[in-house]
C-alpha cells in the first residue's frame, strides 16, 4: 500500500489556544479514511491544516509529506500549485461553494486553465469531460447554467467536479453530504465511493454521522477535543471500540428512548384534525404582464393527533413539512381546508379564544442559535408564551412557574437570570422546550428539534422529549427528515412528499414493511450504523473465504 | 436540514478583552469622542456662561488681536470670536439634534411598518421615500425655507424631513434582516401583536443600527445647519451660528482670514467629530466588525 499524503504529529493552536494536538494519519492510494468527531472536535482543522489553509493567527507545528515532498514549510505560492491540482477539497454547503456569478462550465474549468495552463476552449471541452465523470453529462445541459438553477444534489456534484477537475492525488471531503437531503447524500456518497476506486484516488473523509463513515471509509480515525482518540480498519474498529468517548459515540448513535409504556387509547375524540389542509404561495411574476403562479406547498392533507399520542412527520426539504406546521400552529392560514384543535378552528374563532387556543398547542424550533432572540434573559425568553393568560398570572408566579418548567427540562432555576448565548447547544434546545412547556400544552409541534445538536447531546435532548411524553403526556407532532429520530419517539408517521401524505401508519410498520414506493427509497437511504456494518462484515467474509 | 453548527466558543484570543479596553482600541471611536465632548461643553457651557456677550456690537474693539479677554479675538462689529463659536455650538447641536429626532421619530416607525405590512403599505412608505431621496437635500431646505421664511424652526423643520427616508430605509433593513429569525415566530406563537413582538423584539436588536446611523446624521445636520445659516436661511441674527459667522467673515477674507477660519475649523471639527464616533461606535457593536477593532 503506498501512502500518498501523511501528516504526522499535527499541532495547531490558535493565539496559544491548543486546537489540535499530535494528529497523525496517513492516506493510501484508493482508500478512504474517514475522520469523525463532534463538532468542536478539530476535525475541520485537521484538513484546513493538511491543505495549508489555517486562519490568520494560527500556529502550526508537525510535518505534512506528499508524495515524499515535505510541505510543511512550503511557502504560500508553492501551496497554490499544490492546492486544487493534487490535494483538493469538496466542502460541505454546495451553494456557498459555488461563485454565483459564473457559469458551472466556467467555474470546473477555472481550475484547469490556472494548473494546466490550457486555453479557454480547450478548458472547457475538459469541464465537460469532468462534468460528466460526475453524472452530469451534456443530457442535462448544465454547462451554461448558474449554481441556483441546479437542484442541490446537481451542486454537491458540480462541487465534486471541480475538485477532481486536475485529476489530484488527494481529495478532502469536509462533511460532503451534511447539507442535503437522504436520498441525495446516497447518490453523492456513491459517486464519491466510485471516483476514488475509479481513478485511484486517496480520500479523507470528515463527518459527524457515524453511519456514513462507516459505510464509506475503509479505515476510520475517531477524534475528541484536537486528540485521534482511537483508530483502525473500519470493521475491526467498530467491533472493538476501546476508547471510552468512541464507546459513547458509537451507543448515542443508535440510540433509542424507552419506548412508551402505556399505549394511547386512539379512539378518543382526537384532539388536532387537520382536513383537506391547501396552502399555496404566490411565485414571482415572470413578466408585469404574464399571470401569477403559485406554489403549492401543502396539498390536501389530512390527519389527526389523539391524544397523548405523538406523530413523526417525515420528508425530505421542501416537502412541506414546515409549511404544514406553520399552518397547525395558527402561524399562516390555510387556502382551504380547515385545522380543529380542541374542536375549534383557530382561523374562525375571536382573538380571545384563539389565544386560549395557544395555550395548548407550543412549538420547538430546529436552530438553537436562532431561536432565542439574543437581548432577552432567559427567563423572558421562557416566560414568553406565558404573554397568552394576559396578567393572570403575577410576577411571582410567573417567575415560579418559568423555575418550575426550567428544572423539568434539567436546567437549574439559577439558569433563569443568564442570556442565551451563556449556554451550549444542547442547553439552548432545552430552554427552547422549556418555553413550549410553560403554557402546560396538549400538544407541541417539534420542527427538527434535534438535527443540528451533535448525536451524544442529540440522544439526550430525545430522552427527554420521551420523558416528558410520559411525564407529562402531552402529544407530539414531531417533524424531521431523519427517519431514526422519528422511528425513535413516535408511535404513528406520516410520510411526505411534494406536499402530499404518500404513506401513514404505526411507526414500526411503516419503517419494517413500507408500501409507497417514496417510502422505500427514503428507508433504503438512511443511513443506518449497526445495518451498514452488518452488511460490510459480510462482504468482508465474503471476501476472505 | 441536518446542519452541523459550529460550536460557539468566542474566537481564540477574543475573550479576554474587556469592553473598556476594546473601546480604548478603537481610534477612531476614542478622537471622535473627545472631539464631540469638546463641541457638547462649549455649547452646554454657553448655555449659562459665555467669557463675553456676542450681541454686543462695539465697533471701537473690532478685529482685536487673541488676547486674554477676547481668546481668539473679535470680529469687524467687535463681537468676541470665541462665545459665538460657543454660542454656534449650541446652535448646531440643537438643531442637529431635533432634526435627527424628528427624522427618526417618523422614520423609524414608517420603515418598521413597511417592514411589517408587506404590499401596498410598504410600497408607499418606500416610494415616498424614493421621492424624498431624489432631491438633493439641501437644495430642497433651501426651497422649504424661502417658502415658509427663513429661521431655525424651518431649518430644523427641512433638515429633519430629509432624515426621515435615511431612517426608514434603515429600520426597514435592519427589521427585514431579522425577519424569519425563530424568534420572532416563538414571540408570535405567545400571542404577541405585531406591534409588541416589534417593540419588544425587532428595535432593540436594530438599535445598534440606528445609533450609528444617528451619529452619522447628526454631522450631516450640522453641516445642513450651517450651509442654510451661510445663505441667509437658517439662524437668524442676533443668535450665532458657525454658518452665519462664516457668511460675514467671507468679505473680510482679505483683511482678517481669521473670521473664516475659526468657524471654518468648528463646522470641520464637529463633522469630523461625529462621523468618527459613528465608526467606533459600529466598530464596537457590531459583531462582524468586532475583530478589527480587537
Amino acid at each position: 500500500m503506498t501512502s500518498v499524503f501523511s501528516a504526522t504529529d499535527l499541532c495547531v493552536s490558535i493565539a496559544g489556544k491548543p486546537i489540535l494536538r499530535n494528529v497523525s494519519f496517513n492516506l493510501d492510494q484508493g482508500k478512504i479514511l474517514g475522520l469523525v468527531g463532534e463538532s468542536g472536535s478539530g476535525k475541520s482543522m485537521s484538513a484546513l491544516s493538511a491543505m495549508q489553509l489555517l486562519p490568520e493567527g494560527a500556529n502550526q507545528t508537525g510535518d505534512l509529506m506528499f508524495e515524499g515532498k515535505n510541505l510543511t514549510c512550503a511557502a504560500d505560492t508553492e501551496m497554490t500549485h499544490v492546492r486544487g491540482k493534487d490535494i483538493s477539497m469538496v466542502f460541505q454547503e454546495p451553494l456557498t461553494a459555488l461563485n454565483p456569478i459564473r457559469t458551472i462550465g466556467e467555474q470546473v474549468a477555472e481550475g484547469l486553465c490556472w494548473h494546466q495552463g490550457l486555453s479557454r476552449k480547450e478548458a472547457r471541452d475538459q469541464a465537460i469531460d469532468v462534468l460528466e465523470r460526475v453524472g452530469l453529462g451534456l443530457e442535462y445541459g448544465l454547462t451554461d447554467r448558474f449554481p441556483h438553477q441546479l437542484s442541490g444534489g446537481q451542486r454537491q456534484r458540480v462541487v465534486i467536479a471541480i475538485a477532481i477537475a486536475c485529476k489530484p492525488r488527494v481529495l478532502i471531503a469536509d462533511e460532503p453530504t451534511t447539507a442535503l437531503d437522504v436520498t441525495v447524500q446516497a447518490q453523492i456518497l456513491t459517486l464519491l465511493k466510485d471516483i476514488v476506486c475509479k481513478e485511484q484516488m486517496a480520500m479523507l473523509l470528515i463527518s459527524h454521522d457515524l453511519a456514513v463513515v462507516a459505510d464509506m471509509a475503509d479505515n476510520v480515525a475517531i477524534m475528541k477535543d484536537g486528540v485521534i482518540v482511537e483508530r483502525g480498519p473500519t470493521c475491526e474498529l467498530f467491533d472493538n471500540l476501546s476508547h471510552p468517548y468512541s464507546r459513547k459515540l458509537f451507543a448515542a448513535s443508535s440510540y433509542m428512548p424507552v419506548p412508551r409504556q402505556h399505549p394511547v387509547d386512539e379512539i378518543t375524540q382526537p384532539l388536532l384534525k387537520v382536513n383537506n389542509v391547501l396552502r399555496e404561495y404566490p411565485l414571482p411574476r415572470a413578466s408585469v404582464f404574464a399571470r401569477r403562479q403559485w406554489h403549492r406547498a401543502v396539498q390536501h392533507v389530512s390527519f389527526h393527533i389523539a391524544p397523548r399520542q405523538s406523530i413523526g412527520l417525515v420528508g425530505e426539504s421542501g416537502c412541506g413539512k414546515s409549511t404544514l406546521a406553520r399552518t397547525i400552529l395558527g402561524l399562516t392560514p390555510p387556502n382551504a381546508g380547515h385545522i380543529q384543535f380542541l374542536g375549534k378552528d383557530p382561523y374562525l374563532v375571536s382573538r380571545k379564544d384563539r389565544q386560549d387556543l395557544q395555550l395548548g398547542i407550543q412549538a420547538v424550533f430546529q436552530d438553537p442559535y436562532g431561536s432565542f432572540d439574543p437581548r432577552h434573559t432567559v427567563e423572558r425568553t421562557v416566560g414568553e408564551p406565558l404573554h397568552l393568560m394576559r396578567n393572570e398570572l403575577s410576577h411571582p408566579e410567573r417567575k415560579k412557574r418559568v423555575h418550575k418548567v426550567l428544572e423539568s427540562v434539567g436546567l437549574s432555576s439559577t439558569d433563569a437570570s443568564k442570556y442565551p448565548h451563556e449556554f451550549s447547544g444542547g442547553q439552548r434546545q432545552r430552554i427552547a422546550i422549556a418555553r413550549a412547556l410553560v403554557t402546560d400544552p396538549s400538544l407541541i409541534v417539534a420542527d427538527e428539534p434535534v438535527s443540528a445538536l451533535d448525536v451524544s447531546i442529540r440522544a439526550q435532548i430525545l430522552d427527554l422529549f420521551a420523558d416528558l411524553r410520559d411525564r407529562l403526556g402531552m402529544a407530539y407532532l414531531f417533524i424531521s427528515h431523519d427517519l431514526s429520530v422519528v422511528q425513535a419517539i413516535t408511535d404513528r408517521v406520516i410520510v411526505m412528499n411534494a406536499g402530499r401524505i404518500v404513506e401513514e401508519g404505526p411507526t414500526g410498520e411503516v419503517f419494517s414493511n413500507p408500501r409507497h414506493p417514496y417510502t422505500r427509497i427514503l428507508v433504503s437511504a438512511a443511513p443506518d450504523l449497526k445495518e451498514t456494518l452488518r452488511r460490510r462484515r459480510k462482504k468482508e467474509n465474503k471476501d476472505t473465504h | 436540514m441536518n446542519q452541523e453548527f459550529p460550536s460557539y466558543p468566542p474566537p481564540p484570543g477574543f475573550e479576554e478583552i474587556s469592553i473598556w479596553k476594546k473601546t480604548l482600541n478603537s481610534r477612531s471611536f476614542v478622537i471622535g469622542a473627545v472631539l464631540t465632548l469638546l463641541i457638547l461643553i462649549g455649547g452646554g457651557t454657553s448655555v449659562f456662561w459665555t467669557p463675553n456677550a456676542i450681541d454686543l456690537l462695539d465697533v471701537s474693539r473690532r478685529l482685536k488681536p487673541t488676547s486674554s479677554e477676547f481668546w481668539f479675538g473679535t470680529d469687524q462689529y467687535g463681537r468676541d470670536i470665541f462665545s459665538m463659536l460657543m454660542v454656534g455650538a449650541r446652535t448646531s447641536i440643537i438643531v442637529a439634534l431635533i432634526a435627527v429626532g424628528i427624522g427618526m421619530l417618523i422614520g423609524v416607525p414608517l420603515g418598521l411598518l413597511a417592514a411589517a405590512q408587506k404590499g401596498f403599505p410598504e410600497e408607499l412608505v418606500m416610494r415616498t421615500n424614493d421621492l424624498i431621496f431624489a432631491f438633493p437635500s439641501l437644495l430642497s431646505a433651501v426651497l422649504i425655507t424661502s417658502i415658509f421664511g427663513p429661521g431655525a424652526i424651518n431649518a430644523v423643520i427641512a433638515i429633519g424631513i430629509f432624515n426621515i427616508p435615511v431612517f426608514a430605509r434603515v429600520a426597514r433593513g435592519g427589521a427585514l434582516s431579522l425577519s424569519g429569525r425563530e424568534f420572532l415566530l416563538a414571540a408570535r406563537l405567545s400571542g404577541k401583536s405585531p406591534l409588541l413582538i416589534t417593540v419588544e423584539h425587532v428595535l432593540p436588536n436594530i438599535a445598534n443600527l440606528l445609533i450609528v446611523q444617528a451619529t452619522i446624521q447628526l454631522s450631516l445636520a450640522i453641516l445642513s445647519e450651517a450651509g442654510l445659516s451661510y445663505l441667509g436661511l437658517g439662524t437668524q441674527p442676533p443668535m450665532a451660528s458657525w454658518g452665519r459667522m462664516l457668511y460675514e467673515a467671507q468679505t473680510m477674507v482679505a483683511f482678517a482670514p481669521q473670521l473664516v477660519l475659526y468657524p471654518g475649523f468648528a463646522i470641520i471639527f464637529s463633522v469630523l467629530g461625529f462621523n468618527l464616533l459613528g465608526d467606533g461606535l459600529r466598530d464596537l457593536l457590531d459583531p462582524k466588525m468586532r475583530r478589527k477593532v480587537a
